[in-house]
């Protein structure tokens, strides 16, 4: 369970060790997996997720329950992150930016690419994915930091896409369109690539 | 339902969510397949895009953690009272039989013990509110007449000091035990 109770905020609030100790540890994952997904560096997610801890234990006192915790805790990381990037010169813009720019490259629809390939054409055939590390590392390097992001949140454990768009302060209808390009591109990219030659018989 | 509008929701809506959605894939092997190969894709996403940090940096956020506790402003006794509120005591006992065996030795040996020291007391009956018999019983016990009669030395006590000081130094809590602890011995 990614959101931690109440109780368990109230006595972080207030300083109990054990309390900061297991929200520490059930949030480490998922800080450090949305530092990974906008960095793109094992380094730089470490010295953004450790960023991120320290602001939250500053600035603990200040959360009002007013949102989910998790929602405020990801919009700070992803904040500390674009910062991080900003200030090692690799800045993204806002994370709407990147997807307007995939737009024009992005002229078809997913369903008609995913479609068009004609890649699900053959019922009988197992689809098959090429699922090394590496393979998957080198495609999710490639899709631009927003769609990384949106799918690194949707994979998480009870985040709606109403709180995705809330952590990444975008229109709903955005957010589903950076998953499902995303998802598009990654399967395009990981399918077999026998799968997509044509049947001779 | 078109396949392509079929496809396009199945990149971000879960199956169950859209009766028409489900119907259609139910009915259309085309789709179907697609949806097979997009539960695939979740699944390796899902190991590849939610990792757990590396140990030493695990090891640095709960060392913050500690570092950012206050400490606790319930007196003692309350904390006492809610961690033995917390204890199962009888289930964990129920789970070491040895354990309860060597209490119950440990007991039986701590009563005969004090029976031999002190079991002249059987003899007498308590007198309420009598301090100056009660201390004349507790001058008179054996445990009292066999601490008299100790010698006390100076300098062995000296000796024995020093000997349990320098235990304590190459403790593992101690002075040097920290440092020796501390410090990797390397082999030839």
């Amino acid at each position: 369970m990614a959101e931690p109770s109440a109780a368990l905020v109230r006595r972080a609030q207030a300083g109990d060790r054990a309390a900061l100790s297991a929200l520490v540890q059930s949030q480490q994952s998922y800080v450090y997996s949305i530092a990974m997904s906008l960095m793109h560096n094992p380094a730089d997610a470490a010295d953004m997720t450790q960023d991120a801890f320290i602001r939250l234990m500053r600035s603990l006192g200040t959360y009002r329950a007013e949102t989910k915790f998790t929602t405020w805790l990801y919009r700070l990381v992803t904040n500390i992150c674009l910062d991080g990037l900003r200030r090692r010169g690799r800045p993204i813009g806002s994370l709407d930016e990147s997807s307007s720019a995939q737009a024009g490259e992005d002229a078809q629809t997913a369903g008609e690419r995913l479609t068009d390939t004609d890649r699900w054409a053959q019922p009988e055939q197992e689809i098959e994915l090429r699922e090394s590390a590496s393979e998957v590392r080198e495609a999710l390097g490639s899709l631009p930091p927003a769609q990384r992001l949106a799918l690194t949140l949707h994979y998480f454990e009870d985040l709606r896409y109403e709180d995705i768009a809330e952590v990444m302060g975008l229109p709903l209808n955005t957010v589903k369109s950076h998953i499902r390009r995303g998802k598009e591109r990654l399967a395009l990219m990981l399918s077999n690539p026998l799968e997509e030659q044509p049947c001779s018989a | 339902m078109q396949c392509i509008d079929a496809t396009e929701r199945l990149l971000v809506e879960k199956l169950g969510s859209d009766p028409e959605l489900e119907r259609h894939v139910a009915g259309c092997a085309r789709c179907a397949h697609a949806l097979s190969g997009l539960d695939r894709l979740d699944v390796v996403l899902t190991s590849s895009l939610v990792v757990a940090p590396p140990l030493d940096l695990q090891r640095q956020l709960a060392q913050l953690a500690l570092e950012y506790a206050r400490p606790s402003t319930e007196p003692w006794w309350t904390r006492a009272t809610n961690a033995l509120g917390q204890l199962n005591l009888a289930s964990w006992l129920a789970q070491r039989p040895q354990m309860v065996a060597a209490q119950g030795l440990a007991s039986i040996m701590l009563a005969l013990a004090s029976w031999q020291i002190f079991g002249w007391l059987t003899t007498f009956q308590p007198m309420v509110g009598d301090v100056a018999l009660a201390v004349q019983l507790v001058v008179a016990s054996p445990a009292s007449i066999y601490l008299g009669g100790l010698q006390f030395d100076l300098q062995s006590m000296a000796l024995w000091s020093v000997v349990g000081i320098a235990g304590w130094l190459i403790s593992e809590n101690g002075w040097l035990g920290r440092r020796l602890s501390a410090t990797r011995l390397r082999l030839p």
